[in-house]
């Protein structure tokens, strides 16, 4: 733009930055730059600063905390309107589906009332594998008595309750397994170079994913870093600890603790690093300090994050690992107190986000690979959580201790119902339905056992809002499924990971 | 919003919940405190509702909310008599963390540090701008609204909008250039 010609592609030079030039404007502009080099110069550094003008603009969005002036809004226009009434909130998809959920349970409930006692006595339950699908390496247990290992009371004598029972379980879905992670075909498929990735990649992948096992293998691959790619970004200094910890989620157990003792070391608050931290010592092979180093941070852990169950959970966990019982109950106790229990899937998505751009690849497809697998392996970590806690009840319950059997798959129960309540993420929530489907199993041989017809009537009731809770989540997959089907901007589907990656994937058809 | 217009009450929560996070960032551009900006956020809200009549399905529904917003800010702004738009401190401080901790946004060790210098200085510039001007990169780069859509919020024409943003930038490279962002 340095003579008068020049001074002619002012608009044109705009509307190319902007990229909104007609195509023979475009023509007209791009012969000009071909042959003037002052004005190549100006597009390239004009260029340069519009990115970095974006990318300021773009931190700044991700930091302004969210606001919720949903009810605020509604809630003063309704008083201006209150002199007419005629406001009506009762119609959102929330309450349509509320209203669907009522009728299918009152529906479900006729049907075990009224036709329960008519039927045959049901199948006896399995007493082996624990259903929760993805288990972990369970730490051996001690051989139980071996004529202990079923106490259940005869199936001719089944009481109402008993029959009311196995008639609710009939009503829950085969066991899930989660959302297909794809692991399953990794080995078929060729990793892709996550540098080459693109968005238009990962939409794809998602869309073919519906019904394609191998598209989710590829996709979970697409927002997984090699381990050469995961070792070069935690041993890199100036990495983020958010890079650093996603970075970690692709090493080796021992990798991923040295990477993570080192970020803790500069930033002992941040609660998720504290908890991956956690994870990796829980994970190392046996050692004889592992369970004080694993007190150790739990105890900093709980400090950090005092209102999340999960920490107690882990704890009593460890209690019993190392043969603490009384220790293991009080921890359990005062984890089926609190409110909410989360696995920290929200900031391990934004952590391997991170990583994976730090690896190289476009952030916007490390965004949307991120967000369409979130919530991907900790319902693996959930579900092994829980079966290990219930592997202890099953011990105790075959060991003849009732009593300490009754108060551990009580409160994994719990655990599942706190996940279902609290989870943001669909994966976190299908995993507290597992969860409390494996303590359901559990607790029935319990109370059997113990003959508490309230504690069978207790596990009706919740059986029957678990076949409630699945039957959500299903609708739930079923309906994102739809919407993704039938994307087709790039925008939309960055405007979908943008809301995943903020506050879970669980309520953003509200937003839709 | 064509749903709001045509007496669909349930709308109205679907479109809080859809950009009630873009307007009040945005307002918060303006009043520098996030209690007015949620107030102000609200307020607009309830505009649009008391508007819903008057909106023009053929045109975009971001920009009228934005141009709503806008005029909320700049009235109370005038009310409480506060000089100008948001200083770009804040942005500035945070790009200098971010930049601290984002070297994984360039390619290579020495990209990464030029790159990062490059943010820093620019958010320190971005200061020096008048508020006119920083209202159009804000719009522009922070929002990403077209030139077309910041012309309908402030007033003005696309191609008028489009040359005082090319002057902008220029203005913003030759402080580069010249060394003038130790300010």
């Amino acid at each position: 733009m340095t003579t008068p010609s020049c001074n002619e592609y002012e608009q044109d030079l705009m509307a190319y930055l902007d990229g909104t030039q007609g195509p023979g404007v475009s023509r007209q502009f791009q012969a000009h730059l071909q042959g003037c080099v002052a004005c190549r110069r100006e597009v390239a550094a004009l260029l340069e600063l519009c990115q970095d003008l974006e990318w300021l603009g773009d931190r700044t969005r991700r930091q302004t905390s969210p606001v919720e002036l949903v009810g605020p809004v509604l809630l003063a226009v309704r008083q201006r309107d209150a002199a007419v009434s005629t406001t009506d909130f009762g119609k959102s998809y929330g309450a349509k589906w509320r209203w669907w959920l009522a009728a299918t349970s009152l529906a479900a409930a006729l049907l075990i009332t009224w036709f329960g006692p008519r039927l045959v006595s049901p199948e006896k339950p399995a007493t082996g594998e624990l259903p929760i699908a993805r288990s972990g390496e369970n730490r051996p247990l001690p051989n139980p008595t071996p004529d202990a290992g079923d106490h259940r009371a005869p199936t001719e004598t089944y009481s109402p309750s008993k029959q009311r029972l196995e008639l609710a379980k009939k009503h829950l879905p085969e066991t899930t397994g989660g959302r297909p992670s794809g692991s399953e075909g990794l080995e078929a498929t060729v990793a892709p170079q996550i540098q080459s990735v693109t968005i238009q990649d990962v939409i794809n992948a998602r869309k073919q994913a519906l019904t394609d096992p191998a598209a989710r293998a590829r996709l979970r691959q697409m927002a997984s870093l090699t381990p050469d790619a995961a070792r070069e970004i935690a041993q890199n200094e100036t990495a983020s600890p958010e890079a650093v910890a996603g970075a970690a989620q692709a090493l080796s157990t021992e990798e991923a603790q040295a990477a993570l003792l080192r970020v803790v070391g500069h930033y002992p608050d941040r609660a998720y690093l504290r908890y991956a931290l956690v994870q990796q010592t829980q994970a190392q092979p046996a050692a004889a300090d592992t369970p004080k180093i694993t007190e150790a941070q739990l105890s900093t852990l709980r400090d950090l994050d005092e209102d999340n169950a999960l920490v107690y959970y882990l704890e009593a966990l460890s209690h019993l690992e190392a043969g603490d019982v009384a220790g293991a109950l009080t921890a359990l106790e005062t984890a089926s107190r609190l409110d909410k229990a989360s696995a920290y899937t929200l900031e391990a998505a934004l952590a391997r986000e991170q990583s994976l751009v730090a690896g190289g690849m476009d952030p916007q497809a490390a965004r949307v690979a991120t967000a369409f697998t979130a919530g991907d392996d900790e319902y693996g970590v959930l579900c092994d959580l829980g079966n290990k806690l219930l592997q202890y009840g099953r011990y105790y319950a075959e060991s003849g201790d009732l009593a300490t059997a009754q108060r551990i798959a009580e409160a994994t129960q719990q655990f599942g119902q706190q996940l279902d309540d609290s989870a943001l993420f669909a994966q976190e929530r299908l995993a507290g339905l597992d969860i409390q489907r494996a303590a359901i199993d559990i607790l029935e041989g319990i109370y059997e056992a113990l003959g508490s017809g309230d504690g069978i009537e207790t596990l009706v009731a919740q059986t029957m809002a678990l076949v409630n809770g699945f039957q959500e989540w299903q609708n739930f997959f079923n309906n994102l499924d739809e919407v993704i089907s039938e994307a087709t901007d790039d925008r939309f589907v960055g405007f979908l990971a943008d809301l995943i990656l903020r506050q879970g994937d669980l309520n953003i058809l509200d937003y839709l | 919003m064509v749903r709001l217009c045509r007496g669909d009450a349930d709308a109205l929560a679907g479109l809080v919940q859809r950009y009630q996070n873009d307007i009040f960032r945005f307002c918060l551009h303006y009043v520098r405190d996030v209690e007015r900006a949620k107030e102000l956020a609200q307020e607009t809200f309830i505009r649009v509702y008391v508007a819903r009549a008057r909106f023009d399905e053929s045109r975009k529904f971001r920009p009228w909310i934005l141009c709503i917003a806008r005029n909320l800010c700049l009235n109370d702004l005038k009310r409480k008599k506060t000089v100008s738009m948001e200083s770009l401190d804040e942005y500035a401080s945070t790009a200098r963390e971010e930049s601290a901790n984002a070297p994984w946004m360039s390619d290579g060790p020495d990209g990464q540090l030029i790159a990062t210098e490059r943010r820093e200085v620019l958010a320190r510039l971005l200061n020096t701008l008048d508020d006119e001007a920083r209202e159009i990169v804000t719009l522009r780069f922070f929002e990403k609204l077209a030139a077309r859509d910041i012309a309908e919020i402030v007033g003005s024409t696309e191609g008028a909008i489009r040359t005082r943003l090319h002057r902008i930038l220029r203005s913003l490279r030759d402080k580069k250039i010249d060394g003038k962002e130790d300010l």
